[in-house]
């Protein structure tokens, strides 16, 4: 029997209980939905972080001073630990001989002024080695010199945004902007790079919307330091690199726990080590949902067969075999089944863009996901549908046919 | 060389097991029906007679005894085969018509035709052709619920006879009808037997029988007497 006349079957056997069918379908529509709305969030969220991670560079390493906790503190006062400083990264530069480069980085939000225009941005105030760490691409103009750290040159150079909303119609080099109360001149703006998303907490930096300055504009008091960025030579000695610097630093703040290490390539294995439990969680929701639901199925389909006992007799003496029996049925289920996975991956497209338009959340619908989402419900119909059939076929013709 | 008989069951036993006492429904019976005749198997309810038509059509199987049809034993085919029989040779007649009742009255007798190797695109042009051979043509698109119960068994008539067999089994095909349109139904199965086919029908109404060329009369399971519906009895 062709696949087109067994599904015109099992069609008219379904549209005997319009509502029956539908109300058992509805285990596997929101089944389904559930699934493919959890796995689009989860490819969403993804992709993002993946894309988060690359920004940072898998070559990286970030050591940071940043908010601790009250104890962390009060502990780093009472051992006289000075903090992250410029000796700091000194210190790393001589002992760890994986270091492609390293840029200190002292850091401030600041309201940047042109003319009448003001914008928002990060003052990085840094060494001209930073343009290696960070891959900066200079889009025009020149990054900080040496000759500008030595003399603390009031210079800067901004991102393409920054950049853009400051001098939205005339060329920024050569101009002079207000950071804070101080007059800089730009001599370089940066090539776009993209914009990073807001939530992440992996802390990498919006470029396109930093001005960058000599790290000698920006005083600190005992040469505090933000950050220093650091460039290892090859991702294979990012994780030794990382253990060496965080016991250097341990020794140099005498055990106090006041920097903390950001390695872009570790925060990328405890993603996948997230993400894999979090698709262990998706599936197991999958499988019971498709569980309830095939059960649900199987539940009408027993009924069907059930109900449709003399039919099956009639068939039988009509010249269908035990096999054709099997495959009108089972054809049933699948029919039931596959149309409320299809119905299933609609309703979880529309409710990951629901998610992604009302939460803010990035959200990703692979076709993998409903081809696999359609073939779970498929075989979820095959699943639960063999033994409904298998008992229409098993029927003895002539009890079937003097069924009532 | 004598050719075997078309149709025949040889010392036919169907014993049905219960716990205790089983039921012997048919005791070594034995029936020759040659081809192109018309044979009726008579006898009071419970003498055996369904149980000898459900054997001859393939949709029980004998505890003891052969059914051949043209010397071939078909009583012991595996599933496949026996449906296949069933399709392409034989077409059965109900007294309770046993139309599938979501299904048109030509998507009925195209049931038969969905289990055979008759090409796709020849369905409807047969199933419509049998249809007005019977003069229900205009019934095509209904439901059986819509019919009346000549209507139904005429359909029924169709639906057997789509796929063209060579025997034609009835099973009371006039006890659900009026004596009028049972009188037109046996009219078709006898315009049948004259265009060859052969016919088994069972009742328990002497009147019907006697359309038969011959009766075949059971009781308790045996077979009491056989005889040619002129008067003679064999």
């Amino acid at each position: 029997m062709s696949p087109g006349l067994l599904a015109r079957l099992a069609w008219q056997g379904l549209v005997l209980h319009k509502l029956r069918s539908t109300l058992s379908a509805i285990g596997i529509v929101f089944g389904v939905a559930a699934v493919v709305a959890m796995m689009s969030v989860g490819e969403g969220a993804r992709r993002e972080v993946l894309s988060e991670i690359g920004k940072l560079g898998l070559t990286r390493i970030s050591v940071r001073t940043g908010e601790f906790s009250d104890e962390a503190q009060n502990e780093a006062a009472s051992i006289q630990s000075p903090g992250l400083t410029l000796r700091d990264a000194e210190a790393i530069s001589e002992v760890c001989p994986t270091v492609a480069s390293l840029a200190p980085v002292r850091q401030r939000s600041v309201q940047v002024a042109a003319g009448q225009r003001r914008e928002e941005a990060l003052v990085v105030a840094t060494t001209p080695s930073f343009a290696r760490t960070e891959d900066i691409v200079i889009a025009a103009g020149r990054f900080v010199s040496d000759a500008d750290l030595r003399d603390a040159k009031r210079v800067v150079v901004l991102g393409h945004d920054l950049s853009e909303g400051l001098f939205p119609y005339q060329d920024a080099l050569g101009e002079r902007v207000r950071l804070g109360g101080e007059w800089f001149s730009v001599v370089g703006t940066l090539a776009p790079r993209g914009r990073a998303k807001r939530g992440l907490r992996l802390g990498s930096r919006d470029i396109d919307r930093i001005a960058l300055a000599p790290l000698t504009c920006l005083p600190a008091p005992g040469d505090a330091i933000d950050e220093i960025a650091i460039s290892i030579v090859s991702s294979d000695e990012v994780g030794g690199s990382a253990r060496l610097i965080d016991s250097l630093l341990r020794r140099r703040h005498r055990g106090a726990q006041d920097f903390e290490l950001v390695v872009p390539q570790q925060l990328l294995a405890g993603y996948e080590r997230t993400r894999s439990q979090f698709n262990v969680v998706v599936g197991s929701i999958a499988v019971i949902s498709l569980l309830v639901g095939g059960i649900g199925i199987m539940n009408i389909m027993l009924a069907n067969v059930s109900e449709r006992t003399r039919e099956v007799g009639v068939r039988r003496s009509l010249g269908a075999s035990r096999a054709d029996v099997v495959q009108q049925f089972l054809c049933e289920a699948i029919l039931l089944t596959g149309a409320g996975g299809a119905v299933g991956v609609v309703l979880g497209v529309l409710g990951s863009l629901a998610v992604s338009r009302f939460a803010g959340w990035a959200t990703a619908t692979s076709p993998a996901a409903i081809l696999m989402a359609l073939a779970l419900a498929t075989a979820t119909g095959l699943g639960f549908g063999i033994y409904p059939a298998w008992q229409a076929a098993s029927k003895n013709p002539l009890e079937a046919l003097r069924h009532e | 060389m004598i050719a075997p008989p078309f149709l025949q069951a040889v010392e036919v036993s169907r014993v049905y097991p219960r716990f205790q006492n089983a039921l012997v429904a048919l005791d070594g019976v034995s029936l020759e029906v040659n081809r192109g005749s018309f044979v009726a198997i008579m006898g009071p309810s419970g003498s055996g007679k369904s149980t000898l038509l459900n054997l001859l059509g393939c949709l029980d199987t004998p505890s003891s005894g052969r059914i051949l049809l043209e010397g071939e034993d078909i009583a012991r085919l595996d599933d496949r085969a026996a449906s296949r029989l069933r399709n392409r040779r034989l077409g059965f007649l109900f007294q309770s018509f046993n139309l599938i009742p979501q299904m048109t009255v030509v998507e009925n007798i195209e049931t038969v035709l969905l289990y055979s190797d008759r090409p796709r695109g020849e369905w409807r042009s047969r199933a419509l052709a049998v249809l007005e051979s019977i003069q229900l043509a205009e019934r095509a698109a209904h439901r059986p619920a819509e019919l009346s119960g000549g209507e139904a068994q005429r359909v029924a008539l169709a639906r057997a006879l789509v796929n063209d067999p060579d025997i034609l089994l009835a099973d009371e095909p006039t006890g659900n009808l009026d004596s009028k349109t049972g009188e037109h139904v046996l009219d078709l199965l006898l315009g049948l037997q004259d265009q060859g086919r052969t016919i088994v029908l069972v009742t328990h109404d002497e009147a019907v029988a006697r359309r038969a060329q011959r009766i075949v009369e059971l009781k308790d399971g045996r077979l009491v007497r056989a005889r040619q519906t002129n008067g003679e009895t064999s």
